[in-house]
């Protein structure tokens, strides 16, 4: 599919662009870091992307500003202590909000899940504020990764084309719709030391070593499976991708290993053959509790393919 | 410290109004550790106090860099800095609250103890105004009780008006946990409430003269936090092997962040609260002797505690069984050994019967646990092919839907069961358990109990012999042999990780000199030694 019938696609139920003289002002679309969009592609779409804040003891980084993934992942390995993550300030969103006022009126923020960060609330209060005649709308996208990105792009290329608000947020809500997610941890260690096994506890605790495949569902993490070697894992996650159904588009994700990645990447490409798969580092917010050897699948499911997740479609 | 004004202040300048804040966050600064070891609500990730010290900073360096010395301008300084600083949840209320407190004494030059009472009641009303759904036993709750504690009856000075404000902060976050049940649980306060509580007190404390260097962190609840964290860091160290070490040092100036960098170098799981005069030390080590060491180094060490690892992991196995993985489906499994017992229950089977190679339980002895499961639907690991039958008798004897997965071995079934997922349907779930069953090979390594012959091959009383997937495989004079023997014969390009199950005759140090050899040998291999306790089988191993 060319990148116009793509376009043209996203935006079918958008009003074609009008040339008429009083040519409204286009949409402004808003995310934040944890999105994992490719810097070229957001410029490129004009998506405005608010950092995250890492915190390695006392010193303060922006996300993907002046910490890239890479570094990160570096730091993490050999720090005595958990890095922090943590949601911009509401300053931030103000000013962000405040300087996309001057361009447009109208403005979609999508979020990584309130269930992970308070990003999603924040935005909001920060839209309360008064930005003079600026409407701005906030998603929760339930997700994070690029199950936010794909949502986020899908949004910010119907306002490319001169689509009103209510139909970008209507096509980054059908995108969450049919985005599915996987990740696949290669230790427990950093999911541990953050004190976020929660629900995972009774999967996860045991007396072997376990690698865990988890999901997001309902905004916070909930796990599919468990194997006990890597490879297991890749491959099973590789199955489980399969069995969501026809794919449009598919992202893969990782912390360290390219080469995992690239493995899997090749064989979405192998079993789903021609839809666009996209390779990417996963931000520190992920980062920070899957650590070293996370891989990660994110797809959206073609629209015609029939998109309720399996558990709904055969209730236990 | 900031007051050179003993005795009565009436009223706050801009000056002093920043001179307070500096000490306040100076006072957060000792207890972010204290902080961090309680913080259970909303997430347990342990940096309440790393986010609001950040934020107050923030706030503070913008003060530094404004010039005006008006109260009100100040204030708001200060509420801008750390609303532009604001981290984590506790950070972003807190610049709530100083946001209120600043617009609470706006256009104010001074402020005397009637307008610090507005300027709470105003700090209260933001604090809640900022959530959508604001939640009581929290940073709010000791937001709202400083300020009503105010507004019945305000003192006429700004020192008193702290004073009170300090007592009834101090008052709120012990209510806490009666509002909070999360924080009951766990025997603390809240994080966030005590850190509001801590920054009010620095003010007043400031304002008399009063010493700063304090300890206002309840010791039980640091205790208790430290606890619960401490007992998190043995949830999952499945595979590590040392010592718990623990102690507390008792010294001067002792600085947790250069020694938390020499211990950690010693370890893993390092944990270290406290202030500089104690601080308490939770390590995982090989080397518990040089870490207690250090710690006499320090200082006087006291309530040292090192304790086997492995055992320690045992204990809280068989202390704190794993929930059931499902709601609606319950496991059973045919087993031998405490070991293996502990394994199976660690990773979601819901109930055991007893028996292996030498010991074959009834058919009515499954039925029996079958019929025991809450569950309707029940999946039957016979771990065994002698058992194979009677499981499939007992399921079909029983009026449950119960489906045998015909696992032949235990680490067979030890993979079915990590197969199981939390919301397949049944059909799904049982397919998922099966599919297991190929995904690795498994061994048993035994002695021949007297002279005989098998497949052909003669085998002395006494020697040892190597069973891979059921078939006799290896003879050998000794176990460790008969175990290479077998692991030559499993290896392939794929495999990466091979689990050994130490057997009720084999003592911990032989299994892991033989784990240490192994590593050797096959460098490119995991191996993760598991106490296994099976009678009669030395080694039982899987490899995938």
């Amino acid at each position: 599919m060319s990148v116009f019938q793509k376009l043209r696609r996203l935006i079918s139920r958008a009003e074609e662009p009008s040339e008429a003289a009083s040519a409204p002002r286009l949409v402004r679309v808003v995310t934040d870091s944890t999105a994992d969009l490719p810097a070229e592609e957001a410029a490129e779409l004009g998506i405005t992307v608010v950092p995250l804040q890492v915190i390695f003891g006392e010193e303060v980084f922006r996300d993907g500003v002046d910490l890239s993934g890479e570094e990160f992942f570096r730091r993490l390995e050999g720090a005595h202590e958990l890095p922090r993550t943590s949601q911009p300030s509401l300053g931030e969103f103000q000013r962000v909000f405040e300087e996309l006022a001057q361009e447009t009126d109208n403005i979609l923020a999508i979020h990584l899940s309130s269930g992970f960060s308070g990003t999603a609330e924040t935005a909001r209060q920060a839209a309360q504020s008064p930005a003079g005649h600026c409407r701005i709308e906030v998603i929760d996208s339930g997700t994070v990764s690029m199950a936010l990105g794909f949502a986020v792009l899908a949004a910010a290329r119907a306002a490319r084309w001169g689509a009103d608000l209510d139909t970008c947020a209507a096509n980054a809500r059908s995108v969450l719709e049919r985005q599915r997610l996987a990740v696949a941890l290669d230790t427990l260690e950093y999911l541990r030391r953050g004190g976020r096994i929660g629900r995972a506890q009774a999967f996860l605790g045991g007396l072997l070593r376990l690698k865990p495949i988890l999901t997001v569902r309902d905004g916070g993490a909930y796990p599919l499976t468990r194997v006990r070697t890597h490879r297991k894992a890749l491959d099973e996650m590789l199955r489980i991708c399969v069995e969501w159904g026809a794919l449009a588009e598919a992202a893969v994700m990782y912390s360290t290993s390219i080469d995992d990645a690239r493995y899997v990447a090749a064989e979405i490409g192998r079993r789903c053959p021609g839809i666009p798969i996209h390779v990417g580092r996963i931000g520190p917010v992920i980062g920070v509790h899957g650590g070293p050897g996370l891989v990660g699948i994110t797809v959206v499911v073609a629209e015609d393919a029939a998109p309720s997740p399996p558990a709904q479609e055969h209730p236990a | 410290m900031a007051s050179g004004e003993l005795g009565r202040t009436a009223a706050l300048d801009g000056r002093l109004f920043r001179a307070l804040f500096i000490d306040a966050c100076s006072l957060l600064q000792r207890h972010i550790p204290a902080l961090n070891a309680i913080n259970v609500f909303p997430v347990p990730d342990g940096d309440t106090g790393t986010n609001m010290h950040l934020t107050l900073r923030a706030g503070i360096e913008e003060l530094a860099r404004s010039e005006s010395d008006g109260l009100s301008a100040v204030a708001h300084g200060l509420a801008h800095g750390t609303l532009m600083g604001a981290r984590g949840n506790s950070g972003v209320i807190l610049s709530q609250v100083l946001r209120g407190f600043a617009e609470g004494l706006n256009g104010a030059e001074r402020a005397d103890g009637p307008a610090l009472a507005r300027a709470f009641a105003n700090a209260s009303r933001a604090a809640y105004g900022a959530l959508s759904e604001p939640i009581e036993g929290t940073i709010l709750t000791v937001a709202r009780m400083t300020a009503e504690a105010l507004a019945s009856r305000p003192p006429e000075t700004a020192d008193e008006a702290l004073a009170k404000a300090s007592s009834a902060a101090r008052e709120a976050v012990e209510r806490t946990p009666e509002l909070l049940p999360v924080l009951k649980e766990a025997g603390v306060v809240d994080a966030g409430g005590l850190g509001l509580a801590i920054i009010v007190e620095g003010l007043s404390r400031s304002l008399r003269g009063e010493s700063l260097d304090v300890d206002l962190a309840p010791p039980g609840a640091v205790e208790a936090g430290w606890r619960s964290e401490a007992a998190s860091l043995h949830r999952l160290d499945h595979g590590e092997s040392g010592y718990c070490t623990e102690f507390m040092v008792a010294g001067e100036q002792l600085e947790a962040a250069a020694i938390r960098e020499h211990l950690a170098a010693l370890g893993s799981s390092l944990l270290i609260v406290g202030n500089s005069k104690l601080l308490r030390v939770h390590l995982h080590t090989t080397h518990p002797d040089g870490a207690l060491a250090y710690g006499r180094g320090l200082g006087e060490i006291s309530q040292v505690k090192v304790d086997n690892l492995e055992a320690q992991i045992r204990q809280w196995a068989a202390d704190e069984p794993a929930p059931p993985v499902s709601a609606t489906l319950d496991v059973v499994a045919v087993a031998a050994g405490e070991g293996i017992e502990l394994t199976f229950r660690s990773v979601g089977v819901t109930h055991l019967v007893e028996g292996g190679q030498t010991m074959n339980p009834s058919a009515g002895e499954i039925l029996e646990a079958i019929e025991a499961c809450a569950a309707n639907q029940v999946v039957v690991l016979p771990n065994n092919k002698n058992i194979v039958a009677a499981a499939r008798q007992a399921a079909e004897r029983s009026s449950k839907q119960v489906v045998v997965v015909p696992s032949r071995t235990v680490p067979q079934g030890i993979a079915a069961v990590l197969a199981l997922s939390p919301d397949l349907p049944f059909e799904a779930t049982v397919e998922a358990m099966e599919r297991a069953l190929t995904s690795l090979r498994s061994a048993e390594v035994t002695r021949a109990v007297r002279a005989t012959t098998i497949d052909g091959r003669r085998i002395g009383m006494g020697q040892a012999i190597g069973i891979v997937e059921g078939k006799l495989t290896v003879v050998a004079d000794d176990v460790a042999s008969a175990l290479r023997g077998c692991l030559e014969h499993m290896l392939s390009p794929e495999a990466s990780l091979l689990t050994l199950y130490s057997g009720r005759d084999v003592r911990d140090e032989d299994a892991e000199a033989l784990v240490a050899e192994l590593r050797e040998s096959y460098p490119g291999l995991e191996i993760d030694l598991v106490w296994g306790d099976q009678p009669h089988y030395p080694y039982l191993l899987s490899l995938e």
